[in-house]
């Protein structure tokens, strides 16, 4: 589980919450520094935007800040922080769903109903700003499954119980953002012309 | 199994978490299909990728906007659950007012386009009383009360550029509300206002950050605003 990982003893970690329960800037810095960049890749890649994300980052860093009192050591600092931060994309993303629901459902429709016929990837050649472009792509259910089991590593029983949805819908999910990404990384259903890395030789 | 019955299964496949039974089924058609087995492979390749990408790296200002934010809000105490403000002077008043004023900016920012401010401004539970406009310019007024105080802190050259930038801001602000009132439902009249009190808040917060560093002694830490502010 990379998305979860850690290197901060549970000692420290209650020592840190501790200092910055009792309002010490330095202690809080110390806590931002050590997870903000874990934190806002997650973010980046949830929601899809670099400028909500951070936004999205200090919201989740404040309401640490503020809670921070409340946390007891059950669980590391880095995942305590990483549930509140999924948590608020999730709120971020229901909220904005619920404006693009007709949008977003007609793009699900025609990503259940893509080929697999299109031309296959060559496995070396997806460049990686490619691929971060195509997840920007995807509508918001498969591409947060996406993040959660193929960029952050979770397994699907952990995605199920972070998005309150069932297994099979995790895996459903995951295989309809990979059949999309493919898709767009072909060039077969990008909006922005994003262009087959393996086409222009790239690595 | 044909080519229909198989590609559902394949993500799950790659995975290796699909059923003992679906995978000779599977292995068995993807003997025959070149297909089924190139899809199968780009899904492998595309999840490899995704988990090799980069991490991301927030920018400076992220924390800067962050730790001025903090500075005025203490954590709840336990079990009391509310929040205890410590006594506030002048600049960390001015930077609690910026609090107020970024929260809202933040719930109108990603969704302005396609939402009202009075359906977003329902969101939060503080700010349920009024518009959010309103929320903006009164605090924008308190914000400015307290920069005027201040200003003596910045060297005429800083406080020029900021009030030349503010005037900007304030032309577009007028430009806005003139377009309102000629086109009261128009969204794009609506948003550019909006647009424009968040710029307006953003110069002000950088105002106030700068205050902060400067009352601080901290030159370094003003520097880097400073050199922010200008890029």
């Amino acid at each position: 589980m990379r998305g979860a990982a850690t290197r901060s003893s549970p000692a420290a970690d209650l020592e840190l919450a501790q200092r910055c329960g009792q309002g010490d800037p330095d202690a809080f810095e110390q806590l931002y520094r050590a997870h903000a960049g874990r934190l806002y890749t997650l973010i980046v890649r949830m929601v899809a935007s670099a400028e909500t994300a951070e936004d999205l980052l200090q919201e989740v860093f404040l309401n640490a800040y503020r809670k921070v009192n409340l946390f007891r050591g059950d669980s590391s600092l880095g995942t305590w922080l990483y549930r509140m931060a999924v948590n608020h994309c999730l709120d971020y993303l229901r909220g904005r769903q619920s404006k693009m629901a007709r949008t977003t459902d007609s793009l699900d429709e025609e990503g259940m109903a893509e080929p697999a016929s299109s031309t296959p990837l060559v496995a070396s050649a997806i460049n990686r700003l490619d691929l971060e472009r195509a997840i920007e792509q995807l509508p918001d259910g498969c591409r947060t499954a996406f993040v959660l089991h193929d960029v952050e590593g979770f397994e699907h029983h952990e995605i199920a119980t972070m998005l309150g949805i069932s297994e099979g819908t995790s895996k459903s999910q995951v295989h309809k953002a990979r059949m999309k990404l493919r898709g767009i990384l072909n060039g077969g259903t990008s909006a922005h012309g994003i262009r087959r890395a393996a086409q222009v030789g790239r690595v | 199994m044909n080519c229909h019955e198989c590609q559902p299964l394949l993500s799950a496949y790659v995975d290796q978490s699909v059923r003992a039974d679906d995978r000779a089924a599977v292995e068995r058609h993807l003997r025959t299909c070149a297909q089924c087995r190139a899809l199968a492979d780009d899904f492998a390749a595309i999840r490899d990728a995704a988990g090799s990408l980069e991490p991301l790296v927030p920018p400076a200002h992220v924390w800067r906007q962050l730790s001025a934010t903090a500075a005025a809000a203490q954590p709840r105490r336990v079990p009391f659950g509310w929040f205890g403000w410590r006594p506030l002077s002048a600049t960390a008043m001015a930077v609690m007012i910026v609090a107020g004023l970024w929260r809202v900016g933040t719930l109108l920012q990603p969704t302005a386009t396609t939402s009202t401010p009075t359906q977003l401004a329902r969101v939060d539970d503080a700010d349920t009383d009024s518009d959010p406009e309103t929320h903006y310019t009164v605090a924008i007024a308190q914000l400015e009360e307290v920069a005027r105080a201040d200003r003596d802190v910045l060297d005429q050259e800083t406080a020029g550029a900021m009030n030349a930038g503010l005037t900007v801001i304030d032309d577009a602000i007028t430009e806005s509300r003139a377009a309102l009132r000629s086109e009261p439902q128009s969204e794009s009249a609506q948003e550019s206002l909006f647009a424009a009190l968040r710029r307006k808040v953003a110069l002000l917060q950088e105002m106030v950050a700068l205050i902060t560093e400067m009352r601080k002694g901290d030159q370094d830490g003003a520097a880097r605003l400073l050199s922010e502010i200008h890029r």
